[in-house]
C-alpha cells in the first residue's frame, strides 16, 4: 500500500495541496453565486429556526384569542393567526419540524435508491430486471395518490413504530420517491463495474459487498449528492402538500404546510396567514435546488482538471 | 411500429396486474373502512353491521377478496360506491372528462408557450431575455404548486375587481372578482356567456397547474436547443448560407425538442398529483378531488377505480410519448 506521502512529488503549489475531487468542486461551488446565496439563505433560515424560538417572548403554540388576525405590525412582523398565534414565531418552529421532514425524508429516500440501483447495476440479470420493473411499477401510481393510502394505513397503527409523530410522513415520503435514484445510481454501476480498476480490485480478491461499498460507491458519489440536495426541496414540498391536505404532520405541531390548510378560509380578511408560511416554504426550495444545481456544476467531471 | 405498439400493449397487462394486487393489498389492510362510519349510528344495531360485513364479504382472506374483485372488474363490474351507492365506473365517468379537460389543456398551453421562449432563451443565450427566462423559470419550479395557487387567488380574486362587471360581457353587476376562486361555470344569477364564463373559470386553475411544468419546459427545451446549436451540422447549414430562421426552426428544432419529450413522459404521473391540489381548491369536480374524499372516507372500491384508471392512463401515455419520440428521431426505431 502506497503512502500519500510518499506518492506527493515537488510539482509546485498544485500538486502539493492534495487536490481531493470534493476540494476541487468546493473551488468551483464558491463560484456558483446563486448557489453559494442559496448556501448562505438556508445557513440563516436554520439557524433562525432554531434561535428565534429560543429568543421570543411568543410560546409558538400558546393561543391569545383576543389577538387574533392581526396584520403585521411591530409587535407582530407577519401577524398572528386565527388563534392568535405570533406567524413568524410558529413559522421558525414550524420550520424546524420541515426541514427536519425534508431531510430525514431524503436520507431515507436516498439510502432506498442507492441500495436498490446498487443491487440492479452491480449485478445485472434477474435482479436488475426484477428491481427495475419494481421501480417502473411504483411510478405507474400517482405519488400523492399513493402517499394518501399509504399515510392513512400508518396513521391506523398498522406499523405501530410508524404511526405518530413525523415518522409516518417521512416513511411515505421516502417509500413514492426512491425511483428516480434508484435508476441514477443503477446507471453508475453499470458504467463504473467495468473499469479496469474494480477487475483489479476483484483479482486481489475482494468480495462482491466491498466492491459494491468500498469501490464503486465512492465513484458514484457526485449523481448522489446531486439527487440527494434535490430531492430535499422535493420532499419539503411533498410533506407541506400533505399537512396541507390535513393529511401530514398533525397540529398543534406547526409545519410550513399544515399553517396553510385553514389559509384558503381565511384569506378574505387575513391573506398574511397564507403568504409567510408558503414564502419560507419556497425560500427554501428555492436555495436548496440552486445549491444542487451549483452541486450538479461543480461535480460535472467536465470541470476537473 | 405497430408490432411495437402491440408489444407495449400486451407488456402492460401484468404490470396492471402488480399495481393492481399492490393496491388492492393496501386498502384492504387499512382499518379505514366504510363500515366503521356506521359504528356510531344508533339506527344500526351490531348484529346488523355483523350481518353486513358477511354479505359484503369483509371477512373474506384477502386472496379469496381479490379473485372475487378481479374477476367481477374484468366483466365490467367495477362494484358501487359505499357513500353514494352509485355504481364506481359513473362516478369516475362523470369527473374523469372534467380533470381531462383541465389537465390537457393546462398541458398544451405548458407546451405552447414554452417552446418558442426556450428557443429564443437559447439562440439569445446570456442576454437580459435569456436570464430573466432562466430566473423565472428556476422560480417556477421551486414554487410548491398549492401555494401558488393561494397566491393566485388571494391576487386575482380577493384582491383584484372585475372592470367589466355590469357590461354585457360580464352581466353581473360588480363587486365581481377579476377571476372566479372557483367552480366550472357561474352558478348564480346574470352569468356570462358559456364560453366567455368557462374560459373565465379555467384560468386560474389552469395558471396553477402549468406553472411547473411551463417552468419545466422551457428548462428542456433551452438546454436541448443549447447542445444541438454548437453541433457540426448547424455549422454547415450556416456555412452553406443558409438564413439563420432556416437553420434555428428547419435544422436545429426537430432535434432539440427530443430531450423535452423524454422529460414529458416523466411528468405525467404529476398530472395527477396536480389534480388533487387543483381541484379541492378550485372545487373543481374532477377525479383528484374524488380521490380525496373517497380516502377520507375509506371508500374503497371507489379508490380502487381510480387507481387502476389512472395507472392505465400513464402507462398510455408513456407509450404515446415513445413513440412521439421516434417519430422526432428517425434514428430510433422499435421493431
Amino acid at each position: 500500500m502506497a503512502n500519500a506521502t510518499v506518492t506527493q512529488t515537488p510539482l509546485g503549489k498544485a500538486a502539493q495541496r492534495q487536490d481531493t475531487l470534493y476540494s476541487i468542486a468546493w473551488r468551483h461551488f464558491r463560484k456558483h453565486r446563486p448557489a453559494m446565496a442559496g448556501l448562505v439563505v438556508l445557513s440563516l433560515l436554520v439557524l433562525s429556526t432554531i434561535v428565534v424560538p429560543i429568543v421570543t417572548n411568543y410560546d409558538p403554540g400558546k393561543t391569545h384569542i383576543l389577538d387574533k388576525y392581526l396584520a403585521p405590525s411591530i409587535e407582530h412582523p407577519m401577524g398572528t393567526d386565527g388563534l392568535g398565534r405570533d406567524i413568524l414565531v410558529r413559522s421558525m418552529d414550524g420550520g424546524r419540524i420541515s426541514l427536519l421532514v425534508g431531510l430525514s425524508a431524503m436520507l431515507l429516500a436516498i439510502t432506498i435508491g442507492t441500495g436498490i440501483g446498487a443491487m440492479a447495476g452491480f449485478y445485472g440479470g434477474m435482479v436488475d430486471n426484477l428491481l427495475m420493473r419494481l421501480a417502473d411499477i411504483m411510478l405507474t401510481i400517482p405519488t400523492l395518490f399513493l402517499a394518501i393510502v399509504l399515510i392513512q394505513l400508518l396513521r391506523a397503527g398498522v406499523i405501530p413504530f410508524l404511526s405518530a409523530g413525523i415518522a409516518p410522513i417521512v416513511f411515505v415520503i421516502a417509500i413514492t420517491s426512491w425511483m428516480p435514484a434508484a435508476r441514477l445510481v443503477r446507471a453508475a454501476y453499470l458504467s463504473i463495474k467495468q473499469k479496469e480498476f474494480i477487475e483489479a480490485a476483484r483479482s486481489a480478491g475482494a468480495k462482491n459487498g466491498r466492491l459494491i461499498l468500498r469501490h464503486i460507491l465512492p465513484n458514484a458519489m457526485s449523481p448522489i449528492i446531486v439527487a440527494a440536495t434535490l430531492r430535499v426541496g422535493a420532499a419539503i414540498i411533498t410533506e407541506a402538500g400533505l399537512s396541507f391536505l390535513g393529511m401530514g404532520v398533525q397540529p398543534p405541531t406547526a409545519t410550513w404546510g399544515n399553517m396553510l390548510t385553514n389559509a384558503q378560509s381565511e384569506m378574505d380578511y387575513a391573506p398574511w396567514t397564507a403568504i409567510f408560511p408558503g414564502l419560507f416554504l419556497f425560500i427554501t426550495v428555492i436555495a436548496f435546488n440552486y445549491i444542487g444545481d451549483g452541486l450538479r456544476d461543480a461535480l460535472d467531471p467536465h470541470h476537473v482538471q | 411500429m405497430t408490432q411495437y405498439i402491440i408489444r407495449r400493449l400486451v407488456q402492460a397487462i401484468p404490470v396492471l396486474f402488480i399495481v393492481s394486487v399492490l393496491v388492492f393489498t393496501l386498502i384492504q389492510i387499512s382499518p379505514n373502512n366504510p363500515l366503521s362510519a356506521m359504528q356510531n349510528n344508533p339506527n344500526i344495531t351490531p348484529e346488523d353491521l355483523l350481518r353486513l360485513e358477511r354479505e359484503y364479504g369483509f371477512n373474506d382472506p384477502l386472496p379469496v377478496k381479490y379473485v372475487k374483485w378481479l374477476s367481477q372488474t374484468l366483466q365490467g363490474n367495477w362494484g358501487d360506491s359505499f357513500v353514494t351507492h352509485r355504481p364506481v365506473l359513473t362516478e369516475i365517468g362523470e369527473r374523469l372528462p372534467n380533470t381531462l379537460y383541465l389537465s390537457l389543456i393546462a398541458f398544451v398551453l405548458a407546451l405552447v408557450i414554452a417552446i418558442p421562449i426556450g428557443v429564443i432563451s437559447a439562440v439569445r443565450q446570456y442576454s437580459l431575455f435569456d436570464h430573466l427566462v432562466t430566473t423565472i423559470a428556476f422560480m417556477g419550479q421551486s414554487i410548491p404548486i398549492f401555494w401558488f395557487g393561494l397566491i393566485l387567488i388571494i391576487i386575482f380574486s380577493v384582491n383584484l375587481q372585475n372592470p367589466l362587471a355590469g357590461t354585457p360581457l360580464f352581466p353581473h353587476p360588480a363587486p365581481l372578482p377579476l377571476f372566479p376562486g372557483g367552480g366550472m361555470t357561474t352558478l348564480t344569477d346574470n352569468p356570462p356567456e358559456p364560453l366567455v364564463d368557462r374560459i373565465w373559470h379555467l384560468i386560474l386553475p389552469v395558471s396553477m397547474l402549468a406553472v411547473f411544468q411551463l417552468a419545466q419546459h422551457v428548462r428542456y427545451m433551452r438546454a436541448g436547443m443549447l447542445d444541438i446549436l454548437k453541433m457540426d451540422f448547424i455549422r454547415t447549414a450556416r456555412s452553406k448560407g443558409l438564413r439563420e430562421r432556416a437553420v434555428i426552426y428547419g435544422h436545429a428544432f426537430k432535434n432539440a425538442a427530443i430531450p423535452l419529450t423524454t422529460i414529458i413522459a416523466l411528468e405525467i404521473p404529476a398530472l395527477f398529483n396536480g389534480a388533487v391540489f387543483t381541484e379541492t381548491m378550485f372545487s373543481w369536480p374532477g377525479m383528484g378531488r374524488l380521490f380525496f374524499n373517497s380516502a377520507e372516507r375509506g371508500d374503497y372500491t371507489v379508490l380502487m377505480g381510480i387507481l387502476m384508471i389512472s395507472a392505465t392512463l400513464i402507462i398510455f401515455f408513456n407509450l404515446v410519448a415513445d413513440i412521439a419520440y421516434a417519430f422526432l428521431d428517425p434514428r430510433i426505431r422499435y421493431d
